[in-house]
């Protein structure tokens, strides 16, 4: 169940909203934070038509707030104190055993681990573009993306983020998100590279942790460097399921030439109802030779991040990935699992990659090359 | 503090399935009654959220609110979007007790009450402007749609939205703060 939020301060104003929902006055704009709460109130009560779910989806998403069953609540607790059931009232017994026998399966279910049997979200955001549509290569690029995985690179740039560039995920290009790390001076840069070095260090000895390579898509140069070796991944993701958290680390993207564009990370979760991409924020890089690391932030819960990807949008970031802008792209190879458990002796694809002494219970994959 | 029903059945406790059912069948079967139009659909409708209820009782927080008005929450979202699909609306709008102003709580009220929550919303509603509580009513109970309130009351549909709004923020606040009341004095 949501907690209530905080209305989100973004005041960004619409007319209405391109999946047909409704201005509040005709002709008016209407804040999106407005028109939030417009359409959670009218889905407490009489509920949304099917452009109506999609427009509050894509404000929340846009807003980065999260949904907010609140207004729900309050309609269910005047329903059932208006109209509550008699004191005695029961199900027929028939449908009480067939209720019970389809529990016995639900139980049978959830106990095998089925995804669907159990639901960590109240309004499933599932308006991004299929994973299929993206890439018809992922099969390999996982493949691929699974060779080159490897730890110390990630400590190395978390030791390091005094001399690099930190570049925070930001929402709509502006202000960074509540709770972020902001290195704003020498001292602020110091303690907050403290911090993420040590939430690095944290995830990398979490067993659920993952750690995904992206590489090009399709890119002729990838492909005459798996001939001879693994590709050098141009960026990186650590995430955790257990915890919903995690950092990018991009090691070979080229600053974006082009104005008012921004890198935007996206995730796809094989538990939203199949693969369907969504947002973890926008990021720029401001040195092509320098190390980046980006925390990743997300309103909702992911269920499993198969596959995370990189696409160039419009400043500020899109809801859906462009098709024709994907940069890398990369999945977790789940025949391999990733934890400090079953440490794997792979070659490492960065000199720089030796973790300090000092690293945690996690084996750093294999020597250089 | 006992464990919650929806606690036990998060974590695949096959006992809390039966329990449930016990618990709040009746309240389920009440709504489903009063959403559905057929013998047929209301068991299927009873039956899915029970099944919504099994599978989002992970997200149960006693702390937001009580375990009844969570259990009615999950019932009330199927049966509208149930009605939804269906596309269906109501058999016929005279069936709204549109002419009907807000009653003094009858004794199952007052029974029901006894949920702190209930009687909130009891107490939030009644300090509603009648035509307010009109329009609410219709809205919550009847899951009647803007526009469908305005055409049976002749309320202008801009204040149809006004009423509605400002009565779900009125109860929502009041819900809020009763739950905080609740937690603090568990706590």
């Amino acid at each position: 169940m949501s907690r209530p939020t905080p209305d989100n301060p973004n005041l960004r104003f619409h007319a209405a909203s391109a999946a047909g929902g409704k201005s509040g006055m005709q002709g008016h704009p209407v804040p999106d934070r407005l028109r939030i709460e417009q359409l959670l109130i009218e889905r407490a009560t009489s509920g949304l038509d099917a452009a109506s779910e999609a427009d509050l989806k894509l404000l929340l998403q846009r807003t980065n707030t999260a949904f907010d069953e609140s207004y729900e609540l309050a309609a269910a607790a005047a329903d059932v104190a208006l109209n509550p059931p008699a004191p005695k009232a029961a199900l027929p017994a028939e449908l009480q055993q067939r209720i019970l026998a389809a529990g016995d399966q639900w139980l049978a279910r959830r106990a095998a681990g089925e995804a669907d049997a159990v639901e960590y979200d109240a309004l499933p955001m599932d308006i991004a573009e299929p994973l299929a549509r993206i890439t018809p290569r992922l099969a390999e690029q996982r493949t691929a993306g699974s060779v080159v995985r490897q730890y110390g690179g990630w400590l190395a740039a978390a030791a390091c983020l005094g001399l690099a560039v930190l570049v925070t995920l930001r929402r709509d290009g502006a202000e960074p998100l509540p709770g972020q790390q902001v290195a704003s001076g020498t001292q602020t840069i110091k303690d907050a590279a403290k911090t993420i070095e040590d939430q690095v260090r944290s995830l990398l000895g979490d067993a659920s942790t993952v750690v995904v390579s992206l590489l090009s898509d399709g890119d002729a140069s990838t492909k005459a460097a798996d001939l001879i070796g693994p590709p050098t991944p141009a960026a990186q993701v650590i995430w955790s399921g257990e915890h919903q958290q995690g950092f990018v680390r991009i090691s070979g993207l080229a600053p974006i030439e082009q104005p008012g564009d921004q890198y935007q990370l996206w995730v796809f979760d094989t538990l939203r109802g199949g693969d369907t991409a969504i947002p973890l924020g926008v990021f720029d890089v401001k040195n092509a030779d320098q190390a980046t690391l980006v925390p990743i932030t997300t309103p909702l819960r992911i269920g499993h991040a198969a596959t995370f990807a990189i696409t160039v949008e419009r400043a500020g970031g899109s809801l859906q990935p462009s098709l024709n802008s994907l940069v890398v792209i990369g999945g977790e190879d789940v025949s391999e699992p990733i934890g400090p458990a079953q440490p794997k002796a792979e070659p490492a694809a960065q000199p720089q990659a030796e973790p300090p002494s000092a690293a945690p219970a996690v084996k750093p994959s294999g020597p250089a090359q | 503090m006992a464990e919650f029903i929806l606690q036990r059945v998060a974590r695949g406790d096959a006992q809390a399935v039966r329990d449930l059912l016990d618990r709040y069948g009746g309240l389920v079967y009440a709504l489903a009654r009063r959403f559905c139009y057929e013998p047929g659909e209301i068991d299927d409708a009873t039956q899915d959220i029970f099944l919504a209820l099994w599978k989002s009782a992970v997200r149960f927080d006693p702390t937001v609110g009580s375990e009844e008005t969570f259990v009615a929450m999950i019932a009330r979202r199927r049966l509208i979007d149930r009605r939804r699909r269906s596309s269906r609306r109501l058999a016929s709008t005279e069936d709204a007790d549109v002419g009907q102003s807000m009653a003094p709580a009858s004794d199952n009220q007052r029974r029901f009450a006894d949920n702190e929550l209930a009687a909130r919303a009891l107490e939030a509603m009644a300090e509603l402007r009648p035509e307010q509580q009109l329009v609410l009513r219709l809205a919550i109970m009847q899951g009647l749609s803007h526009d469908q309130i305005a055409k049976v009351t002749g309320i202008p549909l801009g204040t149809v939205k006004t009423h509605v709004r400002r009565g779900l923020i009125a109860l929502r606040e009041s819900m809020g703060r009763a739950a905080s009341m609740m937690h603090n004095e568990e706590s």
